[in-house]
């Protein structure tokens, strides 16, 4: 008896110190992608002085300057909207029950793309606002299409919600095109943002965006436990003493306000929050705080990674990140198609 | 959605209803009804003097190409014979060839949901005009090859995923088709963005799925195209009220399963790249031709492909006119415009089919 109970310490401990060990890992794997992501650019810096830039800012220093103002914001920037996203695509893997769940195929990325645009064209254009603004969006494009996919034939399988969802996505994006017509000047203001690109940021966008994603982590990482249960279902969930409905709405609030914050940062990106979470469970196995926790981290390093790469590959030019996203996202999600499609045929 | 087709006895006597014959002249109306309209209406304003005069000198004299340009009436005849004739014919036939492509593939797949932008045909086709524009590789009137060739290679690899794990669903094939249209829809931006200007803004306008740059030539095209594809599918359309029944069944009463599917595959994918090489990608054209044709009564499936590509010709050529005549000054693209009317379409015809056949759909997913 002492034994075994000394054998399940033993054997929790070991557990719990290598998921830190590997959360230690990739805070520092994110550290270096961050440093890397500053020194490169227009005119590389190295590395040393970058570091110097944090240890010992000197005010007349250029490249201090540039590190501080010009690079790191965007690099921050591509952080939390990776993470955002990533954590956003795993919660709704596990309320929606559906492993293609991601906030671009499920319409909320267009919604606030939508309703942003919207307001520009308004003449609201003031930036403190976006945030909110794309918070709306996501809300009023995620309820319609739940709601959509709710009412056709088999409910909210994931054949349904992905249908819908494109559909709406195909909807929203013909009309920010109509809007676009109507309105040169917002065309020409929002054209980078809405292919997804994090070119011109600044500590201002940031700081207005970064309320919004600490009140969705903060309402997020709480939920782990509920969101292992949810997955096995609502009937289970409620034999297990979670009440499903308060849950999700807590859930879906905070999807909500994550998926604003990525998009009020750089547009929208597709298939972050669907790769990120696929790749994660490869090591993490089905544990939602876990995943939770790791998403965030390598949905960050993701992102980091991506922009680092849209302004290497072709390197006086800048592409999208948001394309190149797409690029990577798409035939991931085709794949997991074609391992899922008889489990999901059955759903 | 099958019920559609059930009560057809493929090798029995079928009884013609005097309904078809009604739903066709209806149908037949409206396209002359919007042909008259789009000819009218417009920010020139035709009278009708000189709407009457300048057709009868180019039908019937067939003399348009040398107008009397000292007359008062000349500029009217330039707008009907340069402008609107061209840009009404462009449309209806385009549609024409959506809705075809489209109905040939929703019987081909016994799927419901099929169509060549849901399913990255026209996407394909998008991305090989844009390759071909954007890098110059020869004269943009021979855009329609490219086409040709980038949606037969995205119908084959799509063909190939989907044959690659042996489980042909309803569920795999769409969901890939997303896929497969997001990211060539990717790449055709990615493209964009690192070409030269001015060849860019000429993709860029194709690509929102506009009539209005298209001349005499492309209708030449397009109506070559139609007059061969029309027929063709016609034949093959017979076969379809069998297919219907399942692939066992139809080998089994003697139809050569595997040349039929192929051709009405080359066929379906040929008009979409045609179509599509004309005036861009446009979808829900071609999803929904098909269903709109089936609601209104139409059992025989070759009936049911004329009335399609009647109704394809109908919407593209009313997103058209009223693309350019709503907000007069502002031309709006009619594949936005068919966008805008196709998506909500489709998405009430996917909730209100749930009620009525919704076994059907689940037992094919």
């Amino acid at each position: 008896m002492m034994l075994r109970t000394e054998l399940a310490v033993q054997h929790l401990g070991w557990r719990v110190s290598l998921t830190t060990v590997t959360a230690m890992t990739c805070v520092s794997a994110l550290l270096l992608l961050v440093a890397l992501h500053v020194a490169f650019g227009a005119r590389p810096i190295p590395v040393a002085d970058v570091v110097q830039a944090f240890i010992n800012f000197q005010q007349d220093s250029m490249q201090h300057l540039v590190v501080l103002q010009l690079r790191l914001p965007r690099a921050l920037s591509a952080a939390l909207a990776g993470s955002a996203l990533a954590v956003a695509g795993v919660s709704l893997q596990a309320v929606t029950r559906n492993p293609l769940a991601d906030p671009g195929l499920l319409g909320l990325l267009s919604g606030s793309a939508l309703c942003v645009v919207l307001f520009g064209v308004l003449g609201h254009s003031n930036f403190a606002w976006v945030p909110v603004q794309a918070a709306v969006g996501a809300l009023f494009a995620g309820c319609l299409v739940w709601w959509l996919a709710g009412r056709m034939p088999g409910g909210a399988t994931p054949l349904m919600l992905t249908l819908s969802g494109a559909t709406v996505t195909a909807l929203l994006s013909a009309i920010i095109t109509l809007l676009n017509l109507f309105n040169d000047q917002s065309f020409n203001e929002l054209r980078v943002w809405l292919v997804g690109s994090f070119t011109g940021q600044r500590w201002q966008t940031f700081f207005w965006v970064l309320p919004m994603w600490l009140l969705g982590m903060l309402l997020i990482f709480p939920q782990g436990r509920v969101l292992t249960i949810l997955t096995l279902g609502e009937d289970t969930a409620g034999a297990l003493g979670v009440e499903p409905r308060r849950h999700k709405v807590t859930i879906l609030v905070s999807v909500i306000l994550l998926t604003a914050s990525a998009v009020a940062l750089a547009g929208p990106l597709g298939f972050v929050g669907l790769v990120i979470p696929h790749v994660v469970r490869l090591f993490t196995g089905a544990d939602y705080r876990t995943l939770l926790l790791f998403s965030a981290l390598i949905g960050a390093g993701y992102v980091l990674g991506i922009d680092l790469l849209a302004r290497v590959l072709f390197a006086p030019r800048e592409i999208a990140a948001g394309l190149l996203t797409v690029l990577i996202g798409a035939p991931w999600f085709m794949a997991l198609v074609l391992r899922h499609g008889r489990a999901g045929a059955s759903t | 959605m099958s019920q559609a087709f059930a009560r057809v006895q493929p090798f029995g006597k079928i009884e013609t209803s005097r309904s078809d014959a009604f739903v066709f002249y209806m149908a037949g109306f409206v396209l002359l009804l919007l042909v008259l309209l789009s000819i009218r209406l417009g920010s020139y304003h035709l009278t009708m003097t000189e709407l009457v005069s300048g057709l009868w000198y180019g039908f019937w004299q067939g003399e348009w190409q040398n107008l009397p340009t000292t007359d008062a009436d000349s500029s009217g005849w330039v707008v009907l014979w340069e402008f609107r004739l061209p840009r009404l014919f462009c449309a209806l036939l385009a549609g024409a060839l959506f809705a075809l492509s489209g109905f040939l593939l929703q019987g081909l797949t016994r799927n419901p949901l099929a169509d060549p932008s849901l399913v990255g045909v026209s996407q394909g086709a998008a991305l090989a005009v844009v390759i071909w524009l954007v890098s110059d590789l020869g004269q943009p009137e021979h855009r329609q090859w490219a086409a040709l060739l980038g949606a037969f290679a995205s119908a084959a690899l799509i063909q190939f995923l989907n044959e690659y794990r042996r489980m042909p669903s309803t569920l795999t094939f769409i969901l890939l088709g997303i896929g497969m249209s997001l990211f060539l829809s990717a790449l055709t931006s990615a493209l964009l963005t690192y070409g030269d200007l001015d060849r860019v803004m000429n993709a860029l306008s194709w690509l929102s799925g506009s009539v209005h740059l298209t001349d005499w030539r492309d209708v030449t095209t397009l109506s070559l195209w139609f007059s061969v594809l029309l027929p063709c599918s016609w034949v093959l359309a017979h076969y379809l009220a069998v297919q219907q029944l399942g692939d066992v069944m139809a080998q089994g009463l003697g139809v050569p399963l595997r040349r039929i599917k192929r051709l009405q595959l080359l066929f379906a994918v040929s008009a979409a790249a045609m179509a599509t090489a004309v005036v861009g990608p446009m979808a829900f054209i071609g999803l929904l031709a098909p269903h709109v044709a089936r609601r209104f009564g139409v059992r025989l499936p070759h009936r049911q492909l004329l009335l399609s590509t009647m109704i394809g010709a109908v919407l593209v050529g009313s997103a058209d006119l009223l693309g350019r005549t709503l907000w007069a000054p502002l031309q709006i693209p009619a594949g936005v415009l068919s966008t805008l009317i196709g998506a909500p379409a489709f998405l009430f015809l996917l909730v209100r089919t749930s009620r009525a056949s919704s076994s059907s759909f689940r037992s094919k997913a």
